[in-house]
Order: C-alpha cells, then structure tokens, then sequence
C-alpha cells in the first residue's frame, strides 16, 4: 500500500527547482548585468511555496513515500509559516546583501536550501527522513553563519556553530540508531511500543530517547545545550540570525512536539519531570543573562532562549489545547522575531557597528516609525496585552495550569517579569534618551517597510483578535 | 439602543482619537491640543449620558454589553457600569479635559506622543473600571501603564527613568501573579462546572475554599495593595507622582490610585469573601499605618508636590479602612473618599503644576506671601486644601465621616488611630499654605508672579463646583453608590443587607433625611 504521491512535497521542489536555476543561470546572466534575476527568482520561489501551503489548508491527512513523509494540518500550517519566515529572511537580506556588497547568489540559493530542510523537518514522520531535513536544514547554516569570511566574528561563529551543531547532530543519530535497534521502527507514531511494559523502561530505549530530546534540544537551543546561541547569533549577519532565532527553533520545536505527543506521549510520566526542569532552566537562564546584555544581538539571542522556555512549557501542558497554544506562540515569535532583527539589520549600518543597545538612543527623534514598531515588537516580546506576545503566553501559562503544573507557570510568570526589565530598557533608550555619537543614516527600503508594517500589524492584529488563527491551529494541533 | 454601547464608544473614543494624531502634520502643536481637548471633552460628554441614564434602583450591571471574544477560552468582552464604578468613571472622564488644559503650556516637546500617550492612557483607564471579564480587566489593567511609562519617563523631571521604571516594575509585580491567580480561578471554574469563562458573575458561582481562596486572594489583594498603595508596598508612589508632568500626576492621583481601591471591591471582596475576612486585621493594621506614617512623611516635606504625594498615602489609607470595615457606612465612605480625594488631590497637582510653570521650584521655602500677588490662585489653592483635609461642607468631609462612621463599628482603636490621621493631615496642609501664601514675600522673584490666567481658570472651576457640590449635597452620589454597596455586602456577608435609612445618616433615602445633611455642613460655614 505504499503511495509516492510526490504532490506532497510540492513546496519543496518548486523551492528546490528555484535553487537549481539560481545555481545554473545567475554566472551567465551576471555577465549580462541583468540585476536582480536571483532575487526575484527566489521571490517567486517562497511566493509559490506559500501559496501552494495555502493550498493544502483543508485537505484531508495524506502520507506518502511509504509512510515516512505526512501532510496533516500542522505540517501544512509549518509550511505556510517557513514559507513566510524565508520570505521575510530574503526580503531583509537584499539590502544588506547590497549594502555590505557580499556576493549574494550563493546567500539566496543556501537561504533557500535551508528553509527546504525546514519544510522537510516539519512534515516527516520517521526520524531519519527528519534527520535529513534537519542536514539539509543545518549545513547550509553553517555556511550562511560564516558568509562574511573576512570577518573574524562571523568566523567564529560559524565554526562554533559548525562544531557543536556536528556533536548535537551526531548525539541524535546516535539516540536514532538506538531507538532503531530497540523497536525496529522509527516511525514518530510507533516507536514505543504498546507492549505493556513502560516505553523507556528498556535502558537502550531510554538512552535513544534522550539523546535525540538533546539533540533537539540543541537547535531549540534549551538551557543547558545553549551555549552557542549567543555567540553565533552575535556573529552572524543579521538576516542568517533571524532565520535561525525563528525557522531553526520553530523545525526543531515541531519534531519535538510531534515525538513528545504522538510515539512517546505514553512515556510522558517519565519525561515529563526532566522536561519540566529543562523548562524552567531554559526560560531562567535565557531571561538572566539577557538582563546583562548590551549588545541587541545578543539580547535578543537570549531572550530567544527565554522563549524557547515558554515553548517548552507548552509540551509540559500537552494535549490538543497545549500543543495549539504551542504553535500559536510559535507564530507570534515568529513574526514578533522577524519584525525585530529587520529593524536591528536596518539599523545596524554598513560594517554592522551598530549593534549596541546604546547604539538605540534617541532613536524615536531621528526614526519615530522605526522607534514605534520596535517597541510594539519589544512589548509583545514582553508579553504586554494587546500584543501577540501576551496571548500566546496567556494561552501557554493557561493550557499548563489545566494540565497542573501551578509551580511551572508561577515561575514562568515571574520570568516574563523579569524580561520586562532588559526589554524596557531598549524603549527607554529610544525614547528617552539623547542620541550620542556617530549614528547611521538610516534608510529604510520600501521591501523591509512593508514587511515590517506586516509583522507590526500581525502582532497587533494576533493581540486583539487571535480566533481565527487559534481555531485553524486547533486542527493543526490534533497530532496523528 | 445607545445604552448598549455607550461604554464601548466611551472606552474607545480616546484611543481612536489618540491614533488619529497620527495624521496631524509634525510642526501643528497646536492642532494636537486642541484636537486631544475636543476629545476627551467629548469622552466628558458622552460620559454624562452614564449619570442622567443610571437606573438607582438597580443594584447589578448596567449599560450591559457582552460579546464572545475568545470562546476556546471563555473569554467575553463584557462590560458594565454599576453604582461602584459610576463615579470612578465620570472621575476619569472629567479628569481628562483637564489635564490636556494643564499641559497646555508646559508640554511643548514631542506634543504628539504626550497626547496619544494621555488618550491612550485614559482608554486604559476607562476600561479598568467597567470591564466585567477578568481577562478583559487585566489587558486594560496591564496594558495603561505603557503610556504611564512614556509619559512619566519622557516629560518628567529629572529622576525620571528610575521613576517610570519603577512604577512599571512595581506595577507589574503585582499583576503577574494576579494573573497566575485569575488563571487559576477559572481553571477551578471549569473543574467544578465544565464550562471555561472569565466572567466575573459566573466565576462567583464556584468559590475556592480554604488555602486556594486564601492565596489567590492575597494574589489579587498584592496586585491591587501596590496600586493603592498600602504602606509599605507605596515607595513607588513619591518617586512617580513627583517626578512625572503635571498631567502624569492628575491622572496618577486622581484616578489611577483608585484603581487598587476598585479592584478590592469589584475582584477581591465578592470573589473571595471569607477569605477576606481573614486578611482584614492585617489590611487595617497596614492602612492605620499608611495613615500615619503618610502623614508624618508629609509634614517632613520640603517639595509642595511631595508633600501631596505623601497625603495620598495617608488618604488612600483612610479608603482601605473604610472598605475593609465591611459595612455601608464605610464602604459608601470608601468610594466617596476615592472620589474626593481625585478630585481634591487633582486639583492639588494641577495648582502645583501652574505655580511650577511660573517659578520653575516646588520648594515650600522659595514661596511666601504669594496671596498678596496671586490673590484668586490663593483662594482656590486653599479651598482645595480644606476641601482635602476634611472640612464640613466640602467633599473630604463627606468620606472621611461615613469612613471614620463605619470603621468606629469595627474597631475602635483603628478609628482613634485614623482620626490622628485627620488631624496630622490639616497639620502639614495648614502648614503648607501657612508658609507658601501666607507672611511677607521673601523672594523677589515672586513679587511679579501674574494670577491665574483665564485657560487656568477653566481647569479649576469645575473642581471647585465639585468640592462644594459633593460637599453641600451628596445625596446623587450616595444614592448612586448605595444600591451597589449593598449589594456587594450581601456577596461578602452572605446577609440580608440593612434597610439603608436607619443605616446611613447623612443622604440616602426619602426627602426627610435631607435635613441631616444641611446641619452637618452647616457646621463648616
């Protein structure tokens, strides 16, 4: 009974064909100077797989390539969002790529490459299909980490990335092999076997699970496996950091919500304590030491992992409900995320000096446009109410307390008091604050305007009226 | 048909009309002023529809709207006005014209974001008091200190920052687990009854007991005890009120504070009845305290506006003791008292500011002898001073009385402690007037001060007519506010509720107990 219906991956391969012409016809044509051919051919490439994700919204649960491929609502719902987080990624990056004068083909093609392993992360249901999505997802961010190779702190970044991202990716496919031998499958429906006995009672089994919760754990980047995020994201150019602070943690957190609540949802009594940990030390650790960030890459970095925390607290409170809550949030810090590093790239000037927080002074007498939306976009991250930051955390904290965990969400609650602190101090510095120093001419392209005046009103919009989202997500959320 | 959506129009009018100065051109200052004023005039307006249109005899909701907002999580926007809420709302919407006038002059940076800041503010504001959904009441509840924050740390003096930040930590503090309490409630809600809302009138249905009652009600009762604020979660208060523009300070006392004091009565006392029974010998102990200590803070003052600041303490104090005796004389008082005390202590803050526009100091010892030059701000300056320390036949009166009534019931000592208060409190006002308008002109600078202008005028009249209005004839008051405390008291005490003649001496009722009214304020004259 075995399908091949290739229409399954049909975002994919418009995606992956968009690549291949860039590869093939961008050295011809720049002979020509015909400018802009692979920008635009990569537009279309994201315009399409968004399009063809909206498709599929509806559309009945199909699996195909044997089983080990699924389209259900939450991978069409995690297409429809890469397809937006590349498109926003290749809308911010066209300046830069311009300003900074950096070859751009290789940029657009590995972007693309990167948000194809997104997309095949997102809908495999057997690890090793998803381990391919995650290489495919990863190799072309290592390179995109270190693109700028003049430039000692990229390299740094990409190496220590490159590094740990190896061990992590080695870690999982050992925790695969594991579960391989233990079960004999590794379909995400079946591994964990109903035999009556608890499913990681088998100490390999356990020991297989483990490693792949760390090496999931990894690109999520949980606390303690976090000690990259701030200095590859520092490092990196900013449009390469937007995509991993949404895309990466947005693939990585799906697998982990499709393994936690499909195959190991039976385990959940005994996962459910270390995860619980994982949470707190996540969100804990994430909100600390953004507090002493002065530098907004870094800030940001780790308040990613702060929200990583949030995002974990949602797989604590499990269920349809949960895991809608889950993917809302996702969506929210996803367009609250993306919204902040366009204008952090915007800012940042040629060479990106300008990447102190102090950098923001006065930012609202020079720019008020810019200085209003990052606020709302701070807010939000803040998890102030009228913003998709604060429904997303309200629907998380609410799903966990039904689940129970009272502790959980009174220590989550008082995380998301501290992140108040290092997030207002940005609004202070904008708005309150003299400017100071040599400051960038700041011009803002007409493409990164209107993106974001999208993710400004998305995160105003999601704030004020989230049903229509939370209600789709409610389908996306019912797991196998 | 207008009763349906008189609240909702009144809540967003001032924020449709603060997004709107978007499309005023930068260098129109003007224009922004006078468009800010046209709409919170006009919030004013609509407003007044409230007080001709309450129903006195009903003791529930009025102007009723509700609407599923979020129904996977019960969520409605629901709101409703009763006798509690009227007053405070009518207070803010008054408020508003008038802090826009009194900035007229002394804002002139950034004129468009202070004045979307002050709508937006007042939409906050607005929505706190006649939100009936728990979760509809901690967006505005949350979302107004935002331009709390902006207007305090933008045009405030010079310790700004720390103040705006303060103010929104402190703030925050509180309603963090406040939230994790509301959260909680309705989780129990729909373990008991399988039904998810946020509605305060169903939660009502499903009381917690024991620990859980007593812990979420110390949740609610932390949230709101800082805004009030409750010695000795106040330290707040000094650094915001004296640090931020005039109209950061207007709003703050006048309204803002009183936030605290309506989530009590509104949340904390019908939510959880016993277990507030259980915490009010320490809420009394802590306000006699706030009374005091506030008090004596304040005498020490050398800053006009610090000095005010700290009254507050002591006022707000008085309010807790007055709610927290749990009966209709103190409750009544309580809510009079709020009501008083914005509008005094409004008026306060707003002359502090004009004479702050004048000589740029607050400092008591760079005054003297103003009366001699500034003969109608003297007036006004010193009825609003009686008028807050408590004189017959202006509106401090009025509370202060029903407060220290009802308290006497409950307990003597707190009384006795309390009425120290009264007499602290005409001590450091009297003082104050005594050495800034009063003697000879010790400074040359104040011997050329000009008297209040017509614009200034304007502000402070309607307070004025207030102060005596209330003071000369509650009766519209109580009677608009009796109804709902009795009501609110049969939630708490489970107990039919006293027939309100025999119960309040002063107002309510028939005709025949206008005569109390008149002796009592006559006494002042």
């Amino acid at each position: 009974m075995t399908n091949w219906n290739v229409s399954l991956l049909a975002p994919e391969i418009v995606l992956s064909v968009c690549a291949l012409l860039i590869m093939l016809l961008d050295p011809p044509l720049r002979r020509k100077r015909l400018a802009g051919f692979s920008e635009s051919v990569a537009l279309v490439g994201f315009l399409g797989a968004l399009f063809l994700g909206l498709m599929r919204i509806g559309l009945p649960v199909d699996s195909s390539f044997g089983g080990f491929l699924i389209a259900d609502a939450l991978s069409t719902y995690l297409h429809i969002l890469f397809a937006v987080i590349g498109l926003s990624v290749l809308i911010m990056s066209i300046p830069w790529l311009r300003r900074d004068g950096v070859r751009q083909t290789e940029f657009l093609v590995l972007l693309i490459f990167a948000v194809i392993g997104m997309m095949i992360m997102s809908c495999s249901a057997e690890m090793v299909t998803m381990f391919i999505g995650l290489e495919l997802l990863s190799l072309p961010l290592y390179v995109l980490a270190g693109y700028l190779r003049n430039r000692e702190r990229t390299i740094e970044a990409s190496l220590k990335y490159f590094l740990l991202g190896a061990f992590a990716s080695a870690l999982l496919l050992m925790g695969i092999a594991l579960q391989w031998g233990t079960y004999g499958t590794l379909h995400l429906s079946s591994v964990a076997p109903g035999s009556g006995a608890a499913p990681l009672s088998l100490p390999l089994a356990a020991a297989g699970f483990w490693l792949v919760v760390v090496g999931l754990g990894f690109k999520v980047s949980a606390v303690p496996f976090h000690f990259w995020t701030a200095d590859v994201y520092e490092g990196s150019p900013t449009p390469v950091t937007a995509l991993m602070s949404t895309g990466t943690k947005a693939a990585a957190m799906a697998v982990l919500l499709r393994l936690m609540s499909a195959g190991f949802a039976p385990a959940a009594i005994e996962w459910m304590p270390v995860l619980w940990w994982l949470a707190v030390l996540t969100m804990s650790v994430g909100n600390l030491m953004a507090l002493v960030q002065a530098n907004i890459k870094r800030m940001l970095a780790f308040s990613g992992i702060a929200h990583a925390g949030y995002l974990l607290l949602a797989i604590c409170a499990g269920g349809t409900a949960g895991n809608a809550a889950l993917l809302f949030y996702l969506a929210g810090y996803t367009v609250m995320n993306l919204g902040a590093f366009a204008i952090v790239g915007l800012l940042e000037g040629k060479g990106e000096r300008f990447q102190s927080i102090y950098d923001y002074s006065g930012l609202a007498k020079r720019n008020p446009w810019l200085a209003a939306m990052m606020t709302i976009f701070l807010l939000s991250l803040a998890g102030i109410p009228a913003t998709v930051g604060f429904m997303g955390k309200f629907f998380i904290f609410t799903e966990t307390l039904k689940a129970g965990h009272i502790g959980l969400v009174v220590i989550a609650l008082l995380n998301s008091l501290v992140s108040v602190y290092y997030y207002l101090r940005v609004i202070y510095l904008m708005y309150m604050k003299d400017e100071w120093g040599e400051k960038p001419v700041c011009r803002v392209p007409a493409s990164v305007g209107i993106l974001l005046a999208f993710t400004t009103l998305v995160t105003l919009w999601l704030g004020v009226a989230p049903n229509r989202l939370l209600d789709a997500l409610m389908a996306a959320a019912r797991i196998f | 048909m207008i009763d349906s959506w008189i609240l909702t129009w009144l809540c967003a009018l001032p924020l449709l009309g603060g997004v709107a100065i978007v499309l005023i051109p930068r260098e129109r200052a003007d224009l922004v002023r006078w468009w800010s004023l046209a709409i919170s005039a006009g919030t004013f307006l609509l407003s007044l529809h409230l007080w001709f249109h309450f129903n006195v005899a009903d003791t529930g909701l009025q102007f009723v709207r509700s609407h599923a907002w979020i129904p996977r999580f019960g969520i409605d926007y629901a709101v409703g006005v009763d006798g509690i809420s009227l007053l405070l709302i009518l207070l803010t919407t008054l408020i508003a014209p008038l802090t826009v006038l009194g900035s007229w002059r002394s804002v002139t940076e950034r004129v468009h974001l202070f004045h979307f800041c002050l709508l937006f503010l007042q939409t906050g504001i607005l929505g706190v008091f006649m939100a009936s959904d728990l979760f509809l009441f901690y967006v505005f509840w949350e979302i107004m200190l935002v331009p709390m924050y902006f207007l305090i740390g933008i045009w405030g003096g010079t310790r700004r920052i720390y103040a705006a930040v303060k103010f929104f930590i402190f703030t925050m503090v509180g309603s963090i687990l406040m939230l994790a309490a509301i959260i909680y409630l309705v989780v129990h809600h729909q373990h008991v009854t399988g039904l998810m809302t946020f509605e305060l009138a169903a939660l009502l249905t499903s009381p917690l007991e024991g620990q859980a009652a007593l812990l979420a009600c110390l949740a609610f009762s932390l949230a709101f005890a800082i805004k009030v604020p409750l010695f000795p979660l106040h330290t707040w208060l000094p650094d915001a009120h004296v640090e931020a523009p005039t109209a950061g300070s207007v709003v703050l006392a006048g309204v803002l504070l009183k936030m605290g004091t309506y989530g009590f009565l509104r949340f904390c006392f019908p939510l959880f009845p016993e277990a507030v029974h259980q915490i009010t010998p320490w809420i009394m102990t802590l306000a006699v305290i706030g009374i005091i200590y506030g008090a004596l803070l304040a005498l020490a003052q050398e800053d006009i506006k610090k000095l005010i600041a700290y009254s507050s303490v002591s006022h707000l104090g008085f309010v807790m003791i007055g709610m927290f005796a749990l009966n209709l004389q103190g409750l009544t008082g309580g809510i009079m008292q709020m009501v008083g005390h914005g509008i005094s202590t409004g008026a306060l803050f707003l002359l502090v500011g004009m004479i702050y526009e004048r000589r740029h100091t607050r400092l008591i010892s760079d005054f003297g002898g103003l009366a001699k030059v500034m003969p109608l701000y003297t007036l006004f300056f010193l009825i609003t001073t009686l008028s807050s320390i408590g004189l017959p036949g202006l509106n401090g009166f009025v509370g202060e009385f029903l407060i220290l009534l009802g308290t006497f019931q409950v307990s003597k000592l707190a009384t006795i402690f309390a009425a120290t208060g009264v007499i602290l409190g005409a001590i450091y006002m009297l003082r104050l007037v005594q050495q800034v308008f009063f003697g000879t002109i010790r400074h040359e600078e104040n011997r050329n001060l000009g008297d209040l202008v017509p614009r200034e005028i304007i502000i402070i009249v309607p307070l004025i007519i207030l102060m005596f209005w209330i003071g000369l004839y509650p009766r519209p008051f109580i009677e608009r506010i009796e109804p709902s405390v009795n009501h609110l008291l049969e939630q708490v005490d489970g107990v039919e509720p006293a027939p309100t003649h025999a119960a309040l001496p002063i107002g309510s009722g028939g005709a025949l107990d206008n005569h109390a009214v008149i002796p009592v304020a006559g006494e002042g004259k």
